[in-house]
């Protein structure tokens, strides 16, 4: 064809585009690293949520001193237990099953062997809440301590979904960013191109047309920008839970991880190259209109 | 018609054209020829007084149903006002791709256009590489190609030789026996008196009647 189908205006020769590929690349990269550790929190926020078991544990303490022998307190924390209406069962756990649990801290040697163990108590109660008046209840026996896991786990899910605020706030800041750069850069294409856009106005284009033109340009921008940033950003995802301790939380490299890191790199491709098309659109058009 | 607060340009200006007509502005430099062809073509709005294009009146217009005016108007600017960045057949074919079309349909009578006006030669020259006359050739083949109900031309004729001048008026003699309506700014007083037609007389922002037997007032 002899007449490419050049775009009208050279709106590509303007310093302030490849400014724009990297502002959009790199807010898309944040969006990208944050979209990704929320969801990460997100699947260890529900692991610990099924963590969250009814089952608690009473820890009775050997070397608390009292006259009372481990078998009597014990006998006496059941019954007490068993008199509450939250708890729905109570079972002692006895030594050789304690030893088990504990190998994994004490190892095999001979001291794991005449180490004084504390007697461990099992108590599944209806609701996880209920842990409040276990405690309550175990107020009676010095010796008898709840290992309230509950409680910390809960702090630390407030600490997750804290971070996951703050994630979401990350993405609709950088998207501020991302739609100022392209408003600025739109402006400041549109006072360059004045003139042309005036002939164009004169020869008949419509608002639409000359819109279409500025579109086109940031769309193609924005999606080399983000493209560029969505990659750097899953690469940094892969080499941070290959070389530091994130490894243990689910954005490993495991099907599922890289699954889910591709999808939110392709999110928030598609999501910055609409939204920064549509932003040049809309000012371009509103610019226009207040035109004579 | 005045600039933004500046002095009024034109006053007490009442014409009609004829769709058809074939018209000549004339006037000493200053006089406001270009002031009117910008009034007509819906580059400036006057003042007071009302500017009637098609049987519309401008002012009542929106701004969604100038391009569709527009379009019906070829405008041969006296700065030529190409564009740069484009080549010379992609300046001429800007109006049709405006419209939508493109490809071979717009190719051919773009390049027929530019080898009648002697460009054939030059199609992917930008105009910066092009002389005075040769640009505004271009500018006028960019006018005309689109077959306007009414071709607005100032000065079209000032940067070329007399020989390649007769043959942009026999040009413009043959869109107006196709229907377009023709006006054209020019104090080439050979070409007025050449070709005879109606004369709108500027002088210092008042139109001087000198019309010949087509011009009508209203
Ligand atoms: N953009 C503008 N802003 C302010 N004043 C202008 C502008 N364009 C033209 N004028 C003024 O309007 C008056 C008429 O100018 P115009 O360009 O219409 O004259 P003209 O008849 O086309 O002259 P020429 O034959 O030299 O092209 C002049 O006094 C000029 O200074
Ligand atoms: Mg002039």
């Amino acid at each position: 064809m002899l007449i490419r189908p050049d775009p009208i205006l050279a709106l590509n020769r303007e310093g302030g585009s490849r400014l724009l590929a990297w502002i959009v690349g790199l807010t898309t990269m944040s969006a990208m690293l944050a979209l990704v550790g929320a969801l990460a929190l997100g699947g260890l926020t529900q692991r610990w949520t099924t963590g969250l078991t009814n089952t608690l544990t009473v820890e009775i303490d050997p070397a608390a001193g009292t006259i009372a022998s481990p078998a009597v307190t014990v006998a006496r924390v059941v019954a007490l237990l068993r008199a509450l209406p939250a708890v729905t069962a109570v079972t002692p756990i006895d030594e050789a099953t304690t030893r088990q649990l504990l190998r994994p801290w004490l190892g095999d040697g001979a001291m794991a062997d005449t180490l004084p163990l504390p007697a461990l108590v099992s108590v599944t109660v209806a609701r996880a809440s209920d842990s409040a008046a276990i405690a309550g209840a175990l107020a009676a026996v010095p010796e008898a301590q709840l290992d309230d896991h509950a409680a910390w786990l809960g702090d630390l899910l407030a600490l997750a979904q804290l971070a996951r605020i703050l994630a979401g706030a990350t993405i609709v800041i950088v998207g501020g960013i991302a739609i100022t750069a392209v408003v600025l850069t739109t402006r400041s294409g549109l006072a360059a191109h004045r003139l042309t856009i005036e002939l164009l106005h004169l020869i008949g284009a419509t608002d639409r047309q000359i819109a279409g033109q500025f579109q086109h340009h940031v769309a193609v921008l924005a999606l080399r920008g983000s493209l560029a940033g969505v990659i750097t950003g899953g690469l940094l995802i892969a080499g941070l839970t290959l070389l530091t301790p994130l490894h243990s939380l689910s954005i490993t490299l495991s099907p599922t991880g890289v699954i889910a890191t591709t999808l939110a790199g392709i999110v928030v491709l598609v999501l910055a190259t609409t939204l920064a098309a549509l932003t040049t659109r809309w000012t371009v058009l509103r610019a226009l209109r207040r035109l004579p | 018609m005045r600039y933004g607060n500046g002095p009024p340009i034109l006053s007490d200006l009442t014409f009609a054209l004829e769709a058809g007509s074939f018209h000549f502005i004339t006037g000493a430099s200053g006089a406001g020829k270009s002031s009117l062809v910008k009034l007509i073509t819906l580059a400036e709005r006057p003042a007071r007084g009302t500017v009637t294009l098609f049987g519309q009146d401008v002012a009542a217009l929106s701004r969604h149903a100038l391009p569709a005016l527009r379009r019906r108007i070829g405008v041969v600017f006296q700065d030529y006002r190409l564009l740069e960045h484009l080549t010379v057949i992609d300046n001429v074919a800007l109006p049709l791709r405006l419209t939508g079309q493109g490809g071979a349909a717009v190719e051919r009578p773009v390049i027929e256009l530019l080898q009648w006006v002697g460009l054939g030669d030059h199609l992917y020259a930008h105009p910066g590489t092009l002389s005075g006359g040769q640009q505004q050739r271009v500018a006028i083949a960019r006018a005309v190609i689109g077959r306007p109900s009414l071709l607005v031309a100032d000065e079209p004729t000032g940067n070329v030789d007399e020989r390649i001048a007769m043959r942009l008026m026999h040009l413009f003699e043959e869109l107006n026996r196709l229907g377009t309506t023709v006006v054209i700014a020019t104090h080439n007083m050979v070409l007025i008196d050449y070709f005879g037609y109606p004369r709108l007389h500027l002088d210092a922002g008042h139109l001087e009647r000198q019309s010949g037997p087509r011009h009508s007032e209203c």
